[in-house]
């Protein structure tokens, strides 16, 4: 959200079904992480099954970020993991 | 002026349980009524475009409320849903004067909305102790489900108390909305029109003044928690809101949501 100060956006993650993976949903703008969590139910998790919810203050994510080489320099496709989706588990 | 008794208003014999048990169940669909239109004032303007979510979806429960539980009402006294809250006059409303007055800034809106849904809750609790079950089990049924979903918003309250506390502007903010609105928060637990024995006629568990004590011991605890004092005013014969007396505010408010139908455009519910 622009003009949002970094320690007030909180991710939301949410899990569908119990030993599903969290997954990104969104963001909300809070003053701290009791409203987040507030916000977070409100938003996310009245229109979808939802077993869990989880909300990370932006300033307490620790990013690789861009400029790290992610899987090596040389073409090793052979080795990625395509093929295995299970449904309600992005692969 | 005085609120129109209920066997004024009802077409069906009463018995002195019922009679009882409708005029809470009306102060509670005219508090529901009142509080859900007052809330959605923030609709649009809240804090925050979340805060706007949140707000808006107390007010929303409250009118879901208020709207089965006049239809409850109606059932028992033979009126309608229709009648009660649409075309009664404000001096036959029944609300507290908590819920009616405009919202002064976001701290008036979080002790108020705070205040009434524990005093709501307290009522339901009563309610539900005393013999509403033997009578009615759909009924109860209902009243259970509405307890359940008002616990979400003693959360909001107590989670924006703890917010504000953290900063001395904010807390201060708070402190004087809770000291301008404690004596319309007792008032609150102040009896109407009626005459009727409601303990004795078990409709609630206890007496209302015993269960103004158990709203100011329940409130108190929360507030100190957060640094917050607790008024130190003695109040009796209050209440002037239960027995049909209200500021222009209430008047305002009903106005604007009989505006539509007044204008005899038909919207089907």
């Amino acid at each position: 959200m622009s003009g949002t100060d970094s320690e007030n956006v909180y991710w939301v993650f949410r899990r569908q079904d119990s030993g599903a993976p969290l997954t990104e949903v969104g963001s909300v703008d809070a003053k701290n992480a009791k409203l987040a969590k507030m916000y977070a139910r409100e938003n996310y998790a009245r229109r979808k099954k939802t077993t869990n919810l989880v909300v990370i203050c932006e300033e307490d994510m620790n990013e690789i970020g861009e400029d790290a080489a992610y899987g090596g320099a040389f073409d090793k496709s052979y080795r990625e993991d395509r093929g295995y989706e299970v449904e309600g588990f992005p692969a | 002026m005085t609120a129109t008794d209920i066997d004024d208003i009802a077409t069906e014999e009463l018995t002195e349980f019922e009679r009882g048990l409708a005029a809470v169940l009306l102060e509670s669909a005219d508090d529901d009524h009142v509080m859900g239109n007052r809330l959605s004032d923030w609709t649009g303007v809240a804090p925050t475009v979340e805060e706007d979510v949140s707000i808006s979806n107390i007010a929303q429960d409250e009118l879901g409320h208020a709207e089965s539980l006049y239809e409850e009402v109606a059932d028992l006294i033979g009126s309608s849903l229709d009648e009660l809250a649409y075309q009664r006059p404000p001096s036959d409303f029944r609300n507290s004067q908590l819920v009616e007055r405009e919202f002064k800034d976001w701290a008036d809106t979080v002790v108020r909305q705070y205040f009434y849904d524990v005093a709501d809750a307290i009522r339901f609790e009563e309610l539900l102790d005393a013999a509403v079950g033997e009578y009615d089990e759909s009924l109860e049924g209902y009243l259970r489900k509405v307890e359940e979903e008002e616990e979400f918003h003693t959360e909001h309250g107590e989670v924006w108390f703890e917010t504000l506390a953290e900063e001395k502007d904010g807390k201060e903010k708070v402190q004087r909305a809770i000291d301008e609105n404690w004596v319309d928060a007792l008032a609150f637990f102040a009896p109407g029109p009626e005459s009727v024995d409601l303990a004795g006629e078990d409709v609630f568990a206890d007496a209302l003044a015993d269960q103004r004590e158990t709203f100011i011991d329940r409130v108190s605890s929360v507030l100190e928690a957060y640094g917050y004092e607790v008024p130190d005013i003695e109040v009796d014969d209050i209440g002037a809101g239960r027995a049909g007396k209200h500021t222009d505010d209430l008047s305002d408010l009903l106005a604007e949501t009989r505006e539509v139908r007044e204008q005899g455009i038909d919207v089907p519910a």
